[in-house]
């Protein structure tokens, strides 16, 4: 069996016909991360034991006829969200030897779904970065490439995926850390509407734009995540009291139709920035649109020219004051020999957090600092509306906004990480969703003459899960690019 | 905010409870001149007559039933803790 040709979905057909057992693919996802992840570092820790458990209860489920979806499906989860006695770290020396007390409630569904926890994977420190490149603990390497980044900072949980080191994984999308990873690791990544799936759990880092979602190698597979993860939690204050009328999975299981789909194509994303192998390729993806029926336009969207310094001023902000909690006292790293609080409080900080969190944390600060506040974060808020605006007048003409996910291919390791300017300038197609809590989802669309994926990004109205997955699906279906297994 | 004078990355370090050494303190202000340079852009946006948007999903007080429940395990929250008298976190003194 090859495993690098396994999907969730093609899994859910050998399990439930019994030509593997589930404790045999769970076996098969961990001798693979022993023998191949010292080269990615895809992994921070692996949950062995509680894995086979976990597996062995599904195969009794999958033998009585009673599986589900996700039942005896190996998962990875970012090591940002919390799964109850396991290390969660978010990367950081600050949570190194942090054990969470409790489980994430969309990592509580997966096991309520019986999916298969294999273990939590790398990231950028508290989810801030693009590239997998801030983890105080290992570099995550791309697998198409070892020698360049798998973006951020899903990027461990997107390396897993398209190294085959697990089924599917959870990552979480600040300012676009799926999708870019996902991009540029040749898979699937999906951004769902803000409120969607529960935060609680999920370690904050500016928490009016987190999102968890899911990334895994086709665009089925992504929506089966979304189905058990999806839904109101009374235990999250942002969480949307939406009852979604039919499953993710089951819009792109159907015969697809995308004939006379509205979708525009912001003019202020087809600059001199994006590389002409990412341009091409999108025009290459345009064409495939428009043969399945689809119309395309483009159109402008002046407010979007200002979606980085939205988005940096005002998660930087968020950030702050998120990461305010980390004193050194009630869990956490402490530094020694503190002469009294304010020295345990500012060195145990200053020690614990690395370059770019503490990059974020001050530029947080300055922008909400007395003087600055009106100028900065303010300012920022009402760009927020603009940009908000910008969305929804766009979406009385159009069912889905297309454009690229990353303005390049995955870069070479330590190629901007002394240039935090570049690394914040490469989310620039991703931001604007998180701004306007849209969802939106990543799929591969070809590769450049490296040899490195491209994405391209489907993004939809508020609770346009459906339609995004529809048309990411229809895509992906004919555009046939022929997905390639990284060499590893 | 310029790269010759630190004081005001200083006073936001002292903000953001932070206590960088000078190494740390001189690189992280040459990179906030650039940042802030970037977030310079912005200033000059009209956006007198745009009202500020707080939160995307315009919710207020999404509340649940107040139910009482059983509280966290004590042991359980101080575990992460790395200094500890019975049932308390144990920090240095406050005032000298």
């Amino acid at each position: 069996m090859d495993i690098t040709k396994l999907t969730i979905s093609n899994s859910r057909k050998l399990l439930d016909t019994k030509q593997i057992s589930a404790v045999e693919l769970t076996n098969m996802y961990l001798d693979r991360i022993k023998q191949l992840d010292d080269q990615i570092g895809s992994y921070l820790s692996i949950c062995e034991d509680n894995a086979i458990l976990q597996a062995q209860e599904a195969q009794k489920l999958i033998d009585s006829g009673n599986s589900s979806a996700l039942c005896g499906i190996p998962l990875s989860i970012k090591d940002n969200i919390c799964i109850e006695g396991t290390k969660t770290t978010c990367a950081s020396k600050m949570l190194e030897d942090f054990t969470a007390p409790y489980t994430a409630t969309a990592v509580d569904k997966l096991i309520a779904h019986n999916a298969v926890i294999l273990g939590k994977t790398n990231l950028d420190e508290f989810a801030m970065g693009g590239s997998t490149e801030n983890s105080a603990f290992k570099i995550t390497k791309n697998p198409f490439d070892l020698d360049r980044v798998p973006g951020g900072s899903s990027g461990g949980s997107a390396a897993s995926v398209a190294a085959s080191l697990a089924l599917g994984s959870l990552g979480s999308d600040t300012g676009g850390s799926v999708r870019q990873p996902a991009s540029f690791c040749g898979v699937v990544g999906m951004k769902p509407t803000y409120g969607l799936v529960s935060r609680y759990g999920l370690i904050a880092f500016a928490s009016s734009f987190d999102q968890i979602g899911p990334i895994a190698k086709t665009v089925e597979d992504c929506a089966i995540i979304l189905d058990s993860i999806a839904g109101y939690d009374s235990k999250d204050g942002t969480s949307l009291s939406y009852k979604n009328p039919s499953s993710y999975s089951s819009s792109v299981s159907e015969d697809i139709d995308i004939k006379n789909l509205k979708i525009g194509l912001p003019k202020e994303y087809l600059t001199d920035g994006l590389n002409s192998e990412v341009r091409a390729s999108l025009y290459n993806s345009i064409a495939s649109l428009e043969k399945l029926g689809a119309k395309i336009e483009e159109f402008s969207m002046p407010s979007l020219k200002y979606a980085i310094q939205a988005y940096y001023l005002m998660s930087s902000a968020e950030a702050s004051s998120n990461l305010s909690r980390y004193d050194g006292v009630k869990y956490g790293y402490r530094a020694d020999k503190c002469k009294n609080y304010q020295d345990l409080l500012g060195r145990s900080r200053a020690e614990g957090f690395g370059k770019e969190v503490k990059r974020r944390i001050l530029l947080g600060t300055y922008a909400l600092a007395s003087g600055y506040y009106d100028a900065y974060y303010k300012k920022a808020l009402k760009l927020r509306t603009l940009i908000s605006k910008g969305f929804e007048d766009a979406f009385t003409k159009y069912d889905i906004i297309l454009h690229p996910t990353a303005p390049e291919t995955a870069f070479k390791l330590g190629q901007n990480t002394n240039d935090p300017l570049t690394m914040y300038l490469a989310d620039i197609y991703t931001v604007a969703v998180n701004i306007a809590g849209l969802p939106s989802i990543s799929v591969p669309s070809g590769y450049d003459t490296n040899g490195l994926p491209i994405g391209l990004s489907f993004t939809g109205k508020p609770l346009g899960e459906h339609e995004i997955f529809k048309a990411a699906a229809a895509f992906e279906a004919d555009f046939k690019i022929n997905l390639r297994v990284p060499a590893i | 905010m310029t790269n010759s004078n630190n004081d005001y990355i200083k006073y936001i370090s002292s903000l953001a409870k932070l206590s960088l050494d000078n190494d740390e303190m001189q690189s992280l202000a040459k990179d906030m001149e650039n940042i802030i340079g970037l977030m310079d852009t912005i200033k000059d946006i009209d956006t007198d007559n745009i009202d500020a948007t707080e939160h995307i999903s315009h919710m207020t007080n999404n509340m649940r039933e107040d139910i009482p429940g059983t509280p966290s395990d004590c042991n359980k929250i101080l575990s992460n803790s790395k200094h500890r008298i019975d049932n308390c976190f144990a920090i240095p003194k406050m005032i000298d």
